[in-house]
């Protein structure tokens, strides 16, 4: 009778090993599979900030292009030794203080940073709230059970986001002429007056719309209106706001005007005989509105169809109950609906408030920024910078600023990321107490 | 809305849809009627002009531009263009997005963290940058050419299409390449024959999106390219628009809009159940 023989088991691995062995094995797969994109998007993504940040830090113009080392050229401007690399010379912080106090308004017609700042964010903030507020309506209408043609409509309200954003404005610029316009005519047939020069008209047609600010003289109204908008704005953010927001709305509305009606105009000194009333509406002109109406046209079916996405997966169960209980479609929609939609529709209002934010292409086709440099937004005012503005340096001559450009370049990056940020931070919130 | 439909109700949708139609559609058949509109107005003034005629079409098929280009050429550039640019982005950022989205390595999260950044840059910002760097590197003569564009365009279109197509395989689940790897197959296995099939309506998505930006990109274009060879079609458009109303060729901006609109707004079309699906997908799982 054999007896198996008791051989010597080799020395088992310990399962820590092999949990190492497996943390290293992923660390070179996902080493592997990054690379490619990694080493193409240092180069040509990341390196190009970094050079785009030292220069906002120096005067940088036409001369400095043409140089035949970028590390040593930034090294010359380093170490003061500007002739090897046509280094241009360093001079800290000064382009970005010239562009928040006003000094680029020397150079750059029509710049007011804070009023700019001030335009770029309500125009960002309205149209949000146009695109997702049509969007959302058509996508519930579309949704409704029983509806014929639902495809159809579907597919064609797609095309303001398929067809090519330039294109689009150009159309609407065309459509918004004063003399013969699409716009116009319309109007005319259906025998309203036919004849407002939309792109053209500097008074402010809604000047009067609140809130206002007084400020004394000298002082920058656009500042406080800014901050006075951000007042009104930001608590809505919080849950405990949206809950009590009648009583709410009533009182912080009426106290921050008084506010900055009343009690500002004594806080920053001058006497009340030299402070003048500044309201909202006068920030808009007319060609606002016809931008506006472009961007919404352009943008709302993406909203659309995001929301169309979000309700499909809304379970029917939800809305039956809903109505057993007793609820109105109107309860129905805030209570349920909303809710349900809002994990799909955050990153997309995130997606959409930064291109709206940064939308070039309507600005510079519809309106031009005009009339008047009072429909520029940041970004573009940058690409003024960057092709339409000389500065005068001395010792150089005229030049373009490219590193004025630089640095306000970066002043639209941090603008957009704070706004980012706290958005993140309290959807964040909002989302996993919706869940 | 929850509800039967009675015929009040779908008679008054059916009304807001067409009202809602009208509005979307109206500035398309505005442009349509500019093109076929042979006086050359910039304001017609009836849907459908009198002596309509397709010769403008005609005029930019021949000429389209006072450069010496065709328009042929400007057509291969734009497709050189937008083809590059959408592929490379696809093939090259695939794979990063895979890892970004399924392994946990130290970094990643800065990564995520990085691109939301790049994104948030509005590429007026780097153009400075690229154009001295391209000089350097590639040349005066590549920089000068779709090349030089196309570089530059990656430079945008590979974060975002990395950012979106993560955002594609984060919907996949992964019990699948789980249960592949407890099969014994390995990360590429899994990769190319799970994981690449699933994921192929993202790809799609992002592979269109691309070559959206690079079809109708004409600011880049304009700040490298100078010599009239490598102009694309969204120069050409852009270039059309003089700076007086009167001296713009309004029927053949028309008809060259229409013709820079059209292939795009067809892929569009086409790839649109992917596209909203693969949005909401997205967004709904956060």
């Amino acid at each position: 009778m054999a007896t198996a023989k008791l051989t010597k088991i080799p020395p088992q691995a310990s399962a820590s090993d092999l949990a190492k062995r497996e943390q290293r094995r992923i660390l070179r797969t996902a080493l592997i599979y990054i690379l490619p994109a990694a080493i193409i998007m240092l180069l040509i993504t990341f390196w190009p900030l970094v050079y785009q940040l030292w220069m906002s830090f120096t005067e940088y113009s036409n001369r400095n292009l043409r140089t035949s080392n970028l590390l040593l050229q930034m090294w010359g401007t380093m170490t003061g030794n500007l002739v090897p690399y046509n280094s241009p010379p360093w001079v800290g912080l000064k382009n970005y203080i010239a562009t928040l106090n006003g000094d680029l308004g020397k150079v750059l017609a029509g710049f007011d940073f804070w009023r700019i700042l001030l335009f770029n964010f309500v125009w960002t903030f309205v149209n949000l709230v146009f695109h997702v507020g049509i969007g959302v309506a058509v996508a519930v209408m579309l949704n409704q059970e029983g509806l014929r043609l639902k495809r159809f409509y579907r597919s064609l309200y797609i095309i303001p986001w398929a067809m090519p954003a330039l294109v689009s404005a150009m159309i609407w610029r065309n459509m918004f002429d004063d003399q013969s316009g699409a716009i116009n005519q319309l109007l005319k047939a259906i025998g309203m007056p036919g004849n407002s020069r939309w792109l053209q008209q500097i008074d402010p047609p809604l000047s009067w719309i609140p809130p206002y600010v007084r400020v004394p003289e000298g002082a920058n109204a656009y500042f406080f209106l800014f901050v006075l908008i951000l007042l009104l704005i930001v608590p809505y953010f919080f849950r405990w706001v949206r809950q009590h927001w009648l009583p709410f709305t009533l009182v912080w509305w009426i106290g921050m005007e008084l506010l900055f009606v009343g009690v500002l105009p004594l806080l920053l000194g001058g006497g009340s005989q030299s402070a003048e009333v500044v309201p909202l509406g006068s920030v808009f002109p007319l060609s606002f509105y016809a931008v506006l109406t472009t961007n919404v046209w352009l943008g709302w079916p993406f909203m659309m169809a995001i929301a169309t996405g979000a309700l499909q997966s809304i379970p029917r169960e939800l809305y039956e109950a809903a109505d057993v209980d007793g609820s109105s479609g109107w309860y129905s929609f805030w209570h349920i609906t909303v809710p349900m939609i809002r994990p799909a529709m955050i990153p997309a209002i995130i997606v959409g408030m930064t291109m709206t934010f940064n939308q070039f292409n309507v600005f510079y086709f519809v309106s031009g920024g005009g009339p008047l440099h009072q429909t520029e937004i940041l970004v573009t005012q940058a690409y003024r910078l960057v092709n339409e503005t000389t500065v005068n340096l001395p010792g150089v001559g005229n030049v373009r600023p490219y590193g004025i450009a630089a640095s306000f370049a970066y002043i639209i990056f941090i603008v957009l990321a704070t706004i980012t940020l706290i958005t993140n931070r309290v959807s964040r919130a909002t989302e996993t107490y919706a869940d | 809305m929850y509800g039967k439909m009675t015929l009040k109700k779908q008679v008054i949708s059916q009304i807001l849809a067409i009202l809602v139609l009208l509005a979307v559609v109206f500035p398309v058949l505005w442009i349509i009627s500019m093109a076929i509109d042979p006086r050359n107005v910039s304001r017609p003034s009836t849907l459908i002009p009198p002596g309509a005629s397709l010769a403008a079409f005609g005029k930019i098929f021949t000429k389209p531009t006072p450069n010496p280009v065709s328009f042929l050429e400007l057509l291969r550039n734009s497709t050189m263009l937008a083809l590059g640019v959408s592929a490379l982005t696809v093939l090259v950022g695939t794979t990063a997005a895979y890892a970004f989205s399924r392994f946990r390595f130290p970094g990643r999260q800065a990564g995520m963290l990085g691109f939301i950044i790049v994104l948030m840059l509005p590429s007026v910002a780097t153009v400075t940058a690229l154009f001295v760097m391209l000089n350097i590197v590639l040349g005066p003569q590549i920089r000068n050419s779709i090349m030089g564009v196309g570089v530059a365009m990656i430079a945008g279109a590979l974060p975002f299409a990395i950012w979106n197509m993560k955002g594609f395989i984060d919907t996949i689940p992964r019990e699948l390449e789980e249960a592949a790897y407890i099969d014994g197959a390995t990360a590429n296995q899994t990769f190319i024959q799970i994981m690449l099939p699933l994921a192929l309506p993202g790809l799609a998505v992002t592979a269109l999106l691309g070559f959206m930006a690079g079809w109708t990109e004409f600011v880049l274009s304009w700040q490298f390219i100078s010599n009239p060879k490598w102009f694309t079609l969204s120069m050409a458009l852009y270039g059309m628009q003089g700076q007086y109303a009167a001296n713009t060729p309004w029927s053949q901006f028309a008809a060259m809009s229409i013709v820079v609109s059209v292939p795009v707004v067809v892929v569009f079309f086409a790839l649109q159940k992917y596209i909203v699906g693969g949005l909401t997908m997205g967004g709904v799982k956060g």
